[in-house]
């Protein structure tokens, strides 16, 4: 008689990195029980399993959780080998590794703090370096379809937020930073990506997730803004 | 492999340049040392490292490779045949990598603040590098299962990951007169620290406490002017 695996995601309907797990899980096929956390109320099951960030996502995988999303999704690649998501070239992987992690130390961390966040001086210089960590990207994808070629990979997987979060910011602070015109080839990514049935079945929905972003500006801001 | 083909763009004080070298070392692989001046960046390191500009940078015919923990994980896949760096089983290579990002992430950034740091905020950050010493025994007792290493038997990934720090934890203990690593609270560390940084393969390119505190001291008084100068 087989063992049943068991596989739990802890995460929030809105973070993009609990999402990326969710792609990674379904592209796999892997079956998988999920767990929506309310951030301001976290289980004690969470903090059980997350001692030292209480942070989602976390995968527990027969009774062990993993933690940190690119770390649960490497874990996934190494445990289910249908559909990879790393290339086989040590060369490759530790390319692909490196733009996983420029896109999360980079590109969102000047979104999530210096655009959404702040204004005047600040914000501007945040926007100024997100453009040049935008054109890294562009200049990386060139010729591709996808990060990771042909088909996606990890890098897609851990950019993937642009496709969709990266607007709502734009929208919400009303400057468009992703134009055809400066990133063709990431422009017609985001599209392609978006296009594909997995990603577009698991967005969050788009008017609650501009209210909660928008929330975090106005809290830091006190602004007023209006829930569309 | 000749040395050409191999090289390896760092500096002596910089602990993520020690991790691909001890890797290197595990592996017996031979490659070529270039050393960057302090203050200015050298036209290859610029070269091969547009994005971030900084070391390391591995060079492996042609090709380079940045982010020191992300070099390790290549030199382990790259030279497989010899002694393994990260653990075969996912879990414990999911656990290893964890507390590599957390040394990297959460822990070492405080020895940076400890530095510069005075009165209630330098007890502060003390009280927080501490704290994470603890978390860290707690994990090296789990993770080692008895043995000498967080490893094993042999140097694994997060050794190489946390012990490239244990320079410049020792040389904080010393500019700063206060004690960090303690054999009476964390005594798994206290001992894995000792063993660890007399490992044929680290001993040679662990830099001299006494260096880095001078070192250490110079950084400390530029950051000490630029402060005065702007304000």
């Amino acid at each position: 008689m087989a063992v049943a695996e068991e596989v739990k995601l802890f995460r929030s309907w809105s973070s993009p990195f609990g999402l990326r797990v969710v792609w990674a899980l379904k592209l796999k096929g892997i079956e998988y029980d999920e767990e929506l956390e309310d951030l301001s109320n976290k289980s004690p099951l969470l903090l059980q399993y997350n001692p030292v960030y209480k942070k989602i996502p976390v995968l527990v995988h027969n009774g062990k959780p993993i933690c940190e999303s690119l770390l649960i999704i490497e874990y996934l690649e190494e445990t289910w080998k249908q559909t990879p998501l790393l290339p086989e070239d040590p060369h490759q992987r530790a390319l692909a590794r490196f733009w996983a992690k420029f896109g999360d130390e980079k590109v969102f961390e000047t979104m999530r703090f210096g655009i959404l966040l702040k204004q005047g001086k600040e914000q501007e210089e945040a926007i100024v370096s997100t453009i040049e960590n935008l054109k890294y990207l562009e200049e990386e994808l060139k010729g591709k379809k996808f990060f990771g070629g042909e088909t996606i990979g990890l890098v897609d997987i851990a950019l993937g937020w642009l496709a969709y979060h990266f607007n709502v910011v734009e929208e919400i602070i009303g400057v468009k930073l992703i134009e055809q015109q400066t990133f063709p080839s990431l422009v017609a990514w985001m599209q392609e990506f978006s296009n594909i049935p997995t990603i577009q079945e698991s967005w969050p929905p788009r008017d609650k997730l501009f209210d909660r972003l928008a929330g975090f500006r106005k809290a830091a801001l006190g602004e007023e803004h209006t829930p569309k | 492999m000749a040395r050409t083909e191999l090289k390896l763009l760092g500096a002596w004080p910089s602990p993520y340049v020690m991790r691909p070298r001890i890797a290197l070392n595990i592996k017996s692989v031979d490659y070529e040392f270039l050393q960057e001046t302090f203050g200015s960046k050298s036209q290859l390191l610029l070269e091969s490292n547009p994005v971030h500009k900084k070391i390391p940078v591995l060079i492996h015919k042609g090709k380079p490779i940045c982010e020191s923990l992300i070099i390790v994980e290549y030199i382990d896949e790259t030279w497989s045949s010899g002694p393994s760096i990260l653990p075969s089983d996912p879990y414990d290579r999911a656990i290893a990598k964890f507390w590599g990002a957390y040394v990297d992430e959460k822990w070492f950034p405080n020895l940076r603040i400890l530095s510069t740091a005075e009165g209630e905020a330098k007890d502060q950050v003390i009280g927080t590098i501490v704290e994470g010493l603890d978390l860290l025994e707690d994990a090296f007792v789990k993770i080692s299962k008895g043995k000498t290493f967080f490893g094993g038997g042999q140097i694994g990934y997060l050794d190489i990951a946390f012990g490239c720090y244990l320079g410049w934890l020792r040389a904080s203990e010393k500019m700063s007169e206060v004690k960090l690593l303690d054999e009476a609270k964390t005594p798994g560390l206290a001992k894995w620290a000792d063993t660890f940084s007399s490992h044929p393969a680290v001993k040679d390119v662990m830099p001299e406490v006494d260096k880095l505190v001078e070192y250490g001291k110079s950084l400390v008084a530029k950051y000490r002017a630029a402060k005065a100068a702007s304000s």
